[in-house]
């Protein structure tokens, strides 16, 4: 529980960004829907070769100077993984077998050196490839940072008007991209929107405009992962919304319904309740009066006929039964925490606390991350069964502790059952 | 009759550890193990329970099976008929018989499917599983365990390996403490948990519940741990109390009633008591709680306090109501109860005391004083209190009255013997004074807070609250004093008094307080300023007394009493103190996910003191109007750590200062020829004291399952112009007394102590080990010359307790105290007194229905110029249950059996010794019969 409520507060400090406008939606396309009907009580276990064909463990190496508390962002460069730690808000660079190769220390990068934690607003870095080689832009109150891939230091910071500074991009092409959490610093619609295209700079489509009057100022509950969720086309992203059980498609050509997920009643929200003025101001209470129900999806990757999701719920049915695959070419519900852990995992489990998932896919693998905490404790209660761990993970069992850093599980997924 | 305690302490402390040692022995190793698994949608079961029942249906071990959907007993029996069932919400239920070959001593299920059900609207569940996780709260399932069908709430707990019932009350439950205990969601008759959990029976209970409620959301280490005692249906009305009397040796007698009607909302308890045995209640609550049921397991017995001066014969009763108005399906409101409290204590108290008192004078040997004082003393008491208290999200505010009425009168007679450092008699008085006190008092509390909401981070306003309270108070005092001095050395000293004193008092105090945290973000905004936050706290007193003192003398020549114009006198008192605090704080927080939470938190109180104080009277001396203003700040540091899974510890620092203005009889009383001993001096040059302290505190506590936990306390004081007694003692050893302003002073304390509880497979044994010293540096100011005197104080006490199922319970204690007082000049002139006392208690089920308890305490004290005294206190009683339900009880009690409770009076303040004895309950034999009234549910008479 205490999990779920720092992740709720991280959520809302991620979505309370106010201002009342108004503002022209888009229209989302709802031609092409599918219903997906999902039931987590009877979603089915097995075993791992059904979704992945290869699961590799690698624990990222523990030293005074890498320690970090969770990998709230992970972006894959040839050699390394770069992690975004909220925790240190550090940067760090793994390289691929989890050696600890160097840091930045946002907070030295702070104004004034003030490292207050409410006056320090960082939610991720941007990775940009240039040919073979990379940089890495932090915004840090206002002030892009940019930096190489030793982690030097390029030029000087960039002030910028980002009012929100979670806010994301994807670029379709050099003068077409989408940005999340939008809000125009030009003309009079100063609306805040989920989404929006810019041509060359210029809006030119603008989704879900989201409330920020009074009544949502109380914030609201969100499953939470990266804005623009990547499929194996790269063409296509899927988004989803808080209080929403679509699965949006994005494509340069805008933002339509692709699969509408629908649920048990005794886990679904009202029909109305984004529009009955009873709820406004009382979402969070709510949940926490109904924790069965459940407040959002997300992590919705597509990879082949797997589609991939998260179900956010305060409920611990949920939490500890919310990751799932579903197999669209068999209308066939995959619970991943009811998988096994077998050879293919190296008798490992791979799905930890209830809100987190997948963190990355890069088109190749699907990346999640564990707690030595969660690692230890799963050996705790295997060790004495004799089972055969890669030599790495003896080693890390023998010489780690629970305190150590998380451990990166790297999945290659299949495509078809 | 001597027995080397400590000798006896180790032999049962051994007895202990071979008690272990058998529990540990007699395990009978047979292994289960297996896996379940969901058949249908071939996935393994976690968390489900998996319980193994002997035969006729007995439960011998139960778990839950982890990740891996495994299970793993490895204590069962071999060779014996055994039954494993597997049970999940929403799952039929598994049940397998078998038996552990003997040879093998193992049986491996492997995997074992389990199905959902078909039909999951009505859940009926063959066997109930002993636990389950059921969301996020664990639950104990009270029919799962067979108990005697008299068992009550603790009697489970005792069953239950996970709960531990501590000897003062506390529960932890996988070694964290529950810090509320509620019945189907509402708070029990006040708020002693022993109370619930030792009258509601066990077969009315349907489930414990333990569940961790967020205190604080943005903080998820203030989390705290409930427990609620889910009733069955149809049980949560009903009714339980007692009614029980005893008549014993030299007209001893005790009585006592308690009777309490309950509903889903609404809570009724009357309760009255009468003895003449020492057992003062104080409260509704203790009565409460003396007059549980308690079942069937074994306690240790509450006994008559032998250490308590005097005899006194108290007389009590009240009544208790609580209505609790939420509707709690629709958790719409946190609170909101009505409370009405009646409470009415008659005590009469007899004293008796005769000692000896050696005062030492500097340069000189001592002047000796022989004192003998008797008392008698009626008082009654009426305390009448009703109060509500309302909270919602995002306000909360309570109301409270009550009104207290005393009427007491008493008796006391002194005669003294007073003799110089030759041992020649000087003087002689003897003093009697009646006394007759009326008063009544009436006050009012009312408070309001209101908070923004938690969620809404970006909100400048965080929270207010306001506080008002009124006191006001009548009291009137009429004293008779009869007083005959005679001086040996000059008989023109010699006087006589017959005074009498009529004096009436009110007061009225209006109290105020207005606070407002987060000042920085009300006023700059969110996140514009990190620094620190700022908050404002006003507090506002106002205080009027207004007293007439008539007094009188009676004068032999006329025959009648004449006023005695020096004494008789009109004043009012009024003060104002007015407090401005600005609360400078700062929290720095670092958390690793899955490590750790640390939390350091500074705050530094700036805060001035205004104090006005103006006395007006008929005396001149007595008109004073003073202005104290003192800066009086304060800071605190404090650090908690919680690293997840293994422990949390807490350390901090606080540095605090407090004034204490000189009060008028302080600077300028007026002196009682009649006090002949103690004549009390004018000295209008008085400051205030201050007192400057800085104490650190430390606690560590497991966040694993075996209850451990240690704690340590360090506090270093010292005041400063503290207002002491100046004595100047003439050759008839008559006291003239000023006070005066001394900063010699410090008090070093330190405090320590450590909890352990063990819990095996049929017993348990608690450790608990605490201990306390203190260094106090005080003046003793006697004829113009200062001594300082030392005081060392430790104390150190350990208690093992250990109970075997519900047939025997054990406890020792062993406490030592001692105390050292030398004189820092001159340190020949050293006080050493040291109390030693070892005490065992057994309570011993000899049957289902009989029950003997004894309990023993061997003392010895030690005294610098005395020879050392051992007494030894033995009380036994034994105890018979009748009836179907055990509602009838007989008790034979046999209390100091060997009759040598003397009360010992042996003290030193700084150079005033003080021997003597005085009067306690001695040994005496009552034969009482109790009737436990009992019905929980509308059918079940229990």
């Amino acid at each position: 529980m205490n999990n779920a409520i720092l992740s709720i507060i991280i959520l809302i400090i991620f979505i309370c960004h106010t201002d009342l406008l108004i503002g022209q939606e888009s229209v989302v396309e709802n031609s092409n829907i599918r219903q997906l009907r999902i039931d987590p009580d009877i979603a089915n276990g097995g075993s791992m070769d059904q979704v992945f064909s290869e699961i590799n463990y690698i624990p990222l190496e523990t030293t005074k100077e890498s320690l970090f508390g969770d990998i709230t962002q992970l972006e894959v460069t040839i050699d390394n993984y770069i992690i975004f730690d909220q925790d240190t808000q550090c940067i760090l660079i793994f390289d691929k077998s989890g050696k600890y190769k160097s840091k930045i220390a946002l907070g030295k990068y702070a104004q004034g050196g003030n490292l207050n934690e409410s006056n320090f607003n960082v939610y991720g870095f941007v990775l940009r490839s240039i040919k073979d080689d990379y940089t890495i832009e932090v915004t840090i109150n206002n002030n892009v940072y940019k930096f190489d891939s030793s982690l030097k230091q390029v030029g000087q910071p960039k002030q910028i008007e980002i009012r929100q500074a979670p806010s994301r991009a994807y670029r379709f092409s050099d003068s077409l991209k989408i940005v999340s959490y939008f809000r125009s610093s030009k003309g009079k619609d100063r609306g805040f929107y989920h989404y929006a295209y810019l041509n060359s700079d210029q809006v030119t489509a603008k989704y879900f405009e989201i409330d920020t009057g009074k009544y949502s100022k109380v914030g609201d509950f969100a499953v939470g992962g990266p804005s623009f969720i990547e499929t194996d086309d790269s063409e296509i992203l899927h988004a989803v919304r808080y209080y929403d059980y679509n699965v949006y498609q994005i494509n340069k050509n805008g933002i339509a319904v692709a699969y509408k997920l629908i649920f048990p009643s005794k886990y679904s929200i009202p029909v109305d309740f984004n529009t009955n003025a009873e709820y406004l101001g009382k979402k969070i209470d709510y949940f926490f009066k109904n924790p069965a129900k459940i407040f959002g999806i997300g992590y919705t990757y597509q990879i082949g006929n797997f589609l991939y999701f998260k179900c956010g719920s305060l409920h611990p049915n949920i939490r500890n039964n919310g990751s799932f695959v579903y197999d669209l070419a068999h209308d066939y519900l995959i619970s991943l925490n009811r998988l096994d852990p077998d050879k293919l995992s190296h008798h490992l489990p791979i799905i930890g606390s209830w809100d987190k998932d997948f963190l990355k896919y890069d088109g190749t693998y699907l990346y999640a991350t564990l707690s030595s905490k969660e690692m230890f404790s799963y050996y705790d209660q295997v060790k004495q069964n004799n089972l055969t761990f890669p030599q790495h993970m003896k080693d890390y069992f023998k010489k780690g502790s629970k305190k150590d850093n998380p451990v990166l599980i790297q999945f290659t997924p299949k495509k078809e059952h | 009759m001597k027995i080397d305690k400590s000798i006896l302490f180790v032999i049962f402390i051994l007895f202990s550890t071979h008690a272990i040692a058998q529990n540990k022995n007699t395990t009978v190793k047979g292994i289960v193990k297996g896996i379940i698994r969901d058949s249908v949608y071939n996935h393994v079961m976690k968390s489900t329970t998996v319980s193994i029942y002997a035969d006729r249906d007995s439960l011998l071990s139960y778990q839950m099976s982890n990740n891996l959907g495994a299970f793993y007993f490895n204590e069962l029996p071999v060779g014996k008929n055994l039954k494993l069932i597997i049970s999940n919400v929403g799952y039929d239920e598994i049940s397998k018989s078998f038996i552990i070959d003997k040879d093998s001593k193992a049986i491996d299920f492997k995997v074992i499917y389990v199905s959902q059900k078909m039909n999951q609207i009505d859940e009926v569940l063959v066997t109930v599983p002993p636990i389950r996780m059921n969301g996020d709260t664990l639950e104990f399932n009270a029919s799962a365990f067979h108990l005697d069908s008299n068992a009550v709430v603790q009697d489970l707990m005792k069953k239950i390996p996970n709960i531990t019932q501590w000897g003062d009350g506390k529960i932890t439950v996988n070694g964290r403490e529950i810090k509320s205990l509620l019945v189907n969601g509402r708070e029990f008759m006040g708020s002693d948990s022993r109370i619930a959990i030792e009258n509601i029976p066990k077969n009315a209970l349907e489930k414990i519940q333990v569940y961790n409620v967020a205190d604080n959301p943005k903080n998820r280490q203030d989390s705290i741990l409930h427990m609620n005692l889910k009733l069955k249906k149809g049980k949560d009305n009903g009714y339980f109390g007692k009614m029980g009397g005893s008549l014993g040796t030299g007209s001893r007698y005790e009585g006592d009633l308690s009777f309490n009607v309950f509903s889903p909302k609404l809570q009724i308890s009357i309760v009255g008591a009468s003895n003449n045995v020492n057992k003062i209640p104080n409260d509704i609550n203790t009565l409460l709680r003396n007059s549980t049921f308690k079942g069937v397991g074994v306690q240790l017995d509450y006994m008559t306090d032998f250490r308590k001066a005097g005899l006194t014969q108290p007389n009590s009763g009240g009544y208790a109501f609580t209505y609790d108005f939420r509707d709690l399906t629709e958790k719409k409101q946190y609170r909101n109860v009505l409370s009405s409290e009646y409470f009415l204590l008659n005590n009469h108290i007899l004293q008796g005391e005769e000692s000896q008192t050696e005062t030492s004078l500097n340069n000189q040997s001592g002047i000796l004083e022989q004192n003998i004082r008797n008392s008698q003393a009626d008082d009654i008491a009426h305390r009448f209190n009703n109060s509500y208290q309302f909270a919602k999200d995002r306000y909360s505010f309570n109301f409270s009255q009550s009104l207290h009425v005393n009427n007491s009168s008493s008796t006391r007679s002194n005669s003294s013997l007073s003799a110089n450092e030759n041992n020649q008699i000087v003087s002689q008085s003897s003093n009697v004074n009646k006394n007759d006190e009326k008063g009544k008092s009436f006050d009012f509390k009312s408070g309001a807070s209101f908070f923004s909401n938690i969620w809404d981070i970006d909100r400048r306003f965080t929270s207010f609250d306001l506080n008002y309270a009124l006191r006001i108070n009548d009291k009137r005092n009429d004293r008779e004093t009869y007083t005959d001095f005679i001086s040996h050395v000059d008989s023109k000293q010699n006087k006589s008094f017959n005074r009498t004193y009529n004096n009436n008092a009110q007061h009225i105090a209006h109290s105020l307080s207005f606070n407002i945290p987060s000042m920085v973000k009300l006023l700059f905004g969110v996140r514009k300023f990190g620094l620190f936050e700022v908050d404002i706290k006003n507090n506002l007193d106002i205080v009027n007394n207004r007293e007439r003192d008539m007094v009188f003398d009676y004068n032999s020549q006329l025959t009648r009493l004449t006023e005695n114009t020096y004494l008789t006198n009109n004043s009012s008192y009024n003060t104002l103190t007015y407090e401005p605090i600005l609360s400078l704080n700062r929290t720095i927080t670092k958390a690793l996910t899955n490590r750790f939470y640390k939390a350091l938190s500074f705050a530094v109180n700036i805060k001035q003191q205004f104090f006005k104080q103006h006395n007006t009277s008929a005396k001149e001396i007595q008109n004073i109007d003073r202005l104290y203003t003192n800066f009086i700040p304060a800071a605190s540091i404090s650090f908690s750590d919680s690293q997840f899974g293994d422990y949390r510890k807490t350390i901090s620092f606080h540095y605090d200062n407090k004034i204490g203005v000189p009060q008028i009889w302080q600077m300028a009383p007026l002196i009682d020829s009649a006090n002949v001993y103690f004549l009390r001096m004018t000295n209008l040059d008085l400051k205030e004291k201050r007192t400057e302290s800085i104490s650190f505190n430390f606690k560590r506590s497991n966040d694993k399952k075996d209850d451990f936990e240690y704690s340590l306390g360090l506090r270093y004081s010292t005041v400063h112009n503290n207002i002491i007694d100046s004595i100047l003692i003439d050759n008839q050893n008559v006291r003239t007394i000023y006070m005066i302003n001394n900063s010699d002073n410090r008090t070093i304390n330190a405090i320590g102590g450590l909890n352990k509880a063990i819990k095996l497979k049929n017993s348990e044994v608690q450790l608990s080990y605490n201990s306390e010293f203190n260094n106090v540096l005080s003046p003793h100011v006697i004829n113009n010359s200062s001594d300082i005197w030392t005081t060392n104080y430790f104390n150190n006490s350990f208690d093992i307790n250990y109970t075997y199922n519900s047939q025997l319970a054990i406890e020792g204690k062993q406490q030592f105290r001692n105390s050292f007082t030398k004189q820092v000049s001159k340190t020949e002139n050293s006080f050493k007194n040291s109390n030693i006392s070892t005490s065992i208690s057994v309570s011993c089920n000899v049957t289902k229905k009989f029950r003997i308890n004894s309990n023993i305490e061997f003392s010895t004290l030690k005294s610098t110029g005395s020879a050392s005294i051992n007494y030894n206190i033995w009380n036994a009683s034994a105890l018979y249950r009748l009836l179907k339900g055990d509602n009838l009880e007989l008790k034979l009690s046999a209390l100091d059996i060997l009759h040598q409770n003397t009360a010992i009076i042996n003290r030193n303040a700084g150079g005033v010794i003080t021997f003597g004895t005085q009067q306690v309950l001695q040994q005496y034999f009552t034969f009482g019969v109790s009737y436990y009234p009992r019905k929980f549910g509308k059918r079940n008479r229990i």
